[in-house]
């Protein structure tokens, strides 16, 4: 909140939630309410005083259905929180109100070959210790699987680790099912299947509440991670075209990073040598020959080829917490000065603009390109390293991007109209909302597209 | 009308085989005649072409070695005495790749039939494993072939390798000229003392698909896939145009994991006996195998999307009493059932090159219509969904043969001609400096499989037509 006293009545919620673990400490509660929205110099001062009232903390879904159902009694806001790895504020709470933490809300349904179901904060280095158990895993994984829960994952995230041959979240098959609470006074519990989970996925818990998920598994392969450097950055992109394409060799992560984004990441040294462009990736064990004739080719030296580290050993750094969003923080761990971009480039001459903009921009806008299929095809995008100096500037930039035929899904707002969500997930998403939360209480101010009726 | 080039005329290899005989002793060894014609057919019958050029060409004696050591014996006598080499797995070709063209030893290399070693998803293995045997043992390890041939019941892996290119999978994994399924492999060469080759990396491409001109292969190091879980569905069609959209929509599909997507046209469809009782009369099918649970789930919204029922469904992909798996009404298993059914039928194998593929393959099946039933087969090709068409041809002349050939390259669908028992002019297309030399070291006297590389008749490297479009 804003310093204003809420509108709403909080002392007659907390007594209807009475016997459910609350966190009422304004610190805590305010640091529960953030997630990395910071990258964003714009959102950091739009977001950096928003807060929940209060937190709550359901043991398990009867409890969370009790904390939704007062919400909406007492007409609150809402908002949901699983591990708070999101990056556009899609938690932050704009309206105060209750935040309702999934942490214990955890447990797994079912985990078979082909598919397991959690409840919604399940944490993803666990659910995959859970399926790797019987020879599977998520099929794809932010890059911080280390503190995600799939309820987040699925609310806020769109692709990740594992996409360079499966596609996206929201491709039909990879989410199955949804079971979402509504808010209203005696909550509905709604099993969602097949299309219609696209009402509750990638809305930032705007539409629902998601109480479980079910997600599609892949049978895991011996990954290794490796490195490979260049001395030219083109070289560099069409290898990581070039491995997308590659169908003779498994993969599941392909990051291109430009120098110098490499500078900034210390423990990566030897793999990463001074003024080298390099590709991080991910590949079956049994494809290294052929991984390496193809870098070969294109002219690149693998400097790094070692099995990926099981994330329940402490002291490893998977090549993956250098990629996706985790390229950036490990920017700005070392440098406050930069932020990012978000960009899909147009498939097809998806090169030739990269191409354009490594030209045109240099070290203002620094290249790390994610390779992966979409819709079929190996197309990039990128989540570049921005040097920023002002709002007007990096707007620049942008209308720049989209000029050139990139899709920009705009990390410096908080809105889900500016990530541009496809128009029918958009409308599907509205028509859920209408109905699973007619008074308009969860995430307020994320779409915008909702008005109250 | 002659337009495709004869081989030569069929005669025993002269030799004093007695001596020949008591040279490889102990290796097994087979003369009784008709087991000798058997061991020197594959299924080039398919091609009326073929079937009259090689109707009479046979081997003069099977070999049966039952390790490396047998196999150097046999190779070094045979280059002592200039006796024609040629290797067979099981005889599942469709071009003759394993029959012989100048009589002489026909090597079956059945007798080597054993997985080496299994780490990791590499597999080494000996060529004469069947497929299903193969499978049998890796699949209760997590891990299955990355694609195979609709003869997985019969072929060899070594078969499928010098004489195959892609098949039920290669919607996921590409085809065998692809950089990482084939790992390495281990050749024996045919002179008067044979060497022991090993191939790695892109030399394995000397020998892949080469019908065993460039080498004996002894032993196959592989990447294999992790196994999912399968089931074998049929989807119904009113149109087959739909059809064909709904396979390039399943295709593109990257969250529903499939392993095989055909469109059958009626026209071919209706052949298949065994699917009778689900398939109805007149539609258009798609055959699908598609990983069980999640996929199976999203597969079923998209064929009701595109206007498809699915009018088969089984758990697993291995077939039942009846009816067989339904890779077996897939690749050349296609055109097999409806030649069950109708001898006078051939076929075609075509590429429709992306991104216009789906629009060639509509402008062909509209020009040709029953005349040219379409069978279609999805796969990635360099990184792209495309298809190959197998395509039932009703016979009639080997002008209009030609003249139906002619049309789809004109409209730029390139054949990998299968009338042919020519490497160049089939799905090979090339054959390399590279490869050239390696034949003139590997097989100096021009032994193995001879008659089938056009480059070593013309003493020259030799490149068909669509050289960049090859298998």
């Amino acid at each position: 909140m804003d310093g204003t006293a809420p509108a709403y009545d909080l002392a007659g919620y907390r007594k209807a939630v009475s016997g459910i673990d609350i966190v009422d400490d304004p610190q805590l509660v305010r640091l529960k309410s953030r997630d990395f929205f910071w990258y964003s110099p714009i959102l950091k001062a739009e977001l950096n005083r928003k807060s929940a009232d209060l937190v709550v903390v359901p043991k398990d879904q009867d409890e969370a259905l009790r904390a939704i159902g007062a919400c909406a009694q007492f007409r609150i806001p809402l908002v949901v929180r699983g591990g708070g790895t999101g990056n556009y504020g899609q938690l932050v709470p704009l309206k105060g109100g209750i935040l309702l933490d999934t942490a214990k809300l955890d447990r797994a349904l079912f985990v078979r070959p082909g598919a397991a179901r959690f409840e919604a904060g399940a944490n993803l280095v666990e659910i995959d210790k859970q399926a790797r158990a019987i020879g599977w895993e998520m099929r794809m994984h932010p890059s911080t699987k280390r503190m995600s829960a799939i309820g987040g994952f699925v609310a806020g995230g769109a692709a990740g680790v594992g996409s360079a041959m499966l596609g996206q979240l929201r491709d039909w098959g990879s989410i199955p099912g949804v079971r979402v609470a509504t808010c209203e006074a005696v909550p509905r519990v709604l099993d969602l299947r097949g299309r219609d989970v696209a009402g509750a996925t990638h809305a930032y818990g705007t539409t629902g509440i998601i109480l479980e998920v079910e997600i599609a598994l892949a049978p895991v392969w011996p990954w290794f991670d490796s490195v490979v450097a260049f001395d030219d950055f083109m070289d560099a992109a069409r290898f990581g075209q070039a491995l997308g394409e590659a169908d003779g060799i498994v993969k599941k992560e392909i990051a291109v990073c430009a120098w110098p984004i490499p500078a900034w990441f210390k423990a990566l040294k030897t793999e990463c040598p001074e003024g080298k462009h390099v590709a991080f990736c991910m590949i079956a064990e049994s494809d290294r020959a052929a991984y390496e004739a193809l870098a070969a080719d294109h002219e690149g030296r693998v400097t790094a080829w070692r099995p990926t580290p099981d994330e329940t050993v402490p002291g490893e750094t998977p090549i993956y917490e250098y990629c996706w969003n985790h390229t950036t923080l490990q920017a700005l761990k070392v440098d406050k000065g930069v932020t990012y971009l978000q960009t899909v480039f147009p498939i097809g001459r998806n090169l030739e603009v990269v191409e354009k903009m490594y030209r045109h921009y240099g070290d203002e806008v620094m290249l790390h390109l994610e390779f992966q299929r979409r819709f079929g095809r190996v197309n990039n995008s990128a989540l570049q390293v921005v040097r920023w100096t002002t709002k007007e500037r990096l707007y620049e930039i942008i209308r720049h991007h989209e000029a050139e035929g990139c899709i920009i899904p705009n990390p410096h707002t908080y809105t889900l109209e500016d990530k541009g969500p496809k128009v029918v997930a958009g409308d599907r998403q509205l028509a859920f909302k209408r109905h699973a939360d007619p008074h308009g209480l969860l995430n307020p101010g994320k779409m915008t597209r909702w008005t109250p009726q | 009308m002659n337009f495709w080039p004869e081989p030569p005329a069929p005669a025993p290899h002269a030799t004093d085989w007695d001596a020949f005989k008591a040279e490889i002793a102990p290796v097994a060894w087979v003369d009784e005649q008709s087991l000798v014609r058997q061991k020197s057919r594959d299924f080039y019958w398919y091609s009326p072409i073929l079937k009259r050029q090689l109707n009479k060409h046979f081997g003069d004696l099977v070999v049966m070695p039952k390790d490396e050591a047998e196999v150097v014996k046999v190779a070094g006598a045979c280059a002592r005495r200039r006796i024609p080499l040629t290797v067979r797995g099981a005889g599942t070709g469709n071009y003759g790749q394993a029959m012989p063209l100048a009589g002489g030893v026909v090597l079956d290399m059945t007798a080597m039939d054993r997985i080496v070693s299994l780490s990791a998803g590499a597999l080494k293995v000996q060529p004469g494993l069947k497929l299903i045997d193969l499978e049998a043992q890796t699949i209760p390890q997590g891990w299955e072939l990355r694609f195979h041939p609709s003869t997985r019941r019969t072929a060899t892996i070594g078969g499928f390798i010098a004489g195959g290119s892609g098949g039920v999978g290669s919607i996921n994994y590409g085809v065998l000229r692809d950089r990482g399924t084939v790992r390495s492999l281990r050749v024996v060469t045919v002179e008067e003392t044979p060497r022991l080759v090993t191939l790695s990396g892109d030399d394995v491409q000397k020998v892949v698909h080469a019908y065993g001109t460039n080498g004996i292969v002894v032993e196959l190091d592989i990447a294999l896939a992790r196994a999912w879980q399968w089931s074998d569905c049929i989807a119904s069609f009113k149109d087959f145009m739909a059809s064909v959209r709904f396979a390039q929509a399943l295709g593109e599909s990257d969250a529903i994991v499939k392993k095989e997507i055909a469109p059958i046209d009626w026209g071919a469809a209706k052949y298949f006996k065994q699917l009778a009782p689900y398939l109805r009369e007149g539609e258009p099918i798609v055959v699908l195998t598609v990983a069980t649970g999640p996929s199976m789930e999203a597969l079923k919204d998209l064929v009701a999307e595109h206007g498809g029922t699915l009018v088969y469904e089984r758990d697993g992909a291995e077939g039942d009493d009846a009816v067989p798996p339904l890779y077996e009404f897939t690749w050349n298993h296609t055109t097999l059932q409806a030649l069950k059914v109708d001898r006078t039928i051939t076929y075609l194998q075509t590429l429709f090159p992306p991104p216009d593929h789906v629009n060639l393959v509509e402008k062909m099946w509209k020009h040709f219509g029953d005349e040219v039933p379409v069978h279609l087969e999805f796969v990635r090709l360099q990184g792209k969904v495309a298809c190959f068409g197998l395509q039932l041809v009703r016979y009639t002349t080997p002008e209009r043969l030609k003249e139906i050939i002619d049309f789809h390259e004109a409209n730029g669908c390139p054949i990998f001609d299968p009338h042919t028992f020519l490497l160049e002019d089939g799905g090979m297309r090339v054959v390399d400096e590279s490869q050239y030399e390696f034949k003139r070291a590997a097989d100096p006297y021009g032994l193995l499989n001879p008659g089938k590389m056009r480059a070593w008749a013309e003493r020259t490297p030799t490149a068909g037509k669509w050289a960049e479009v090859r298998l």
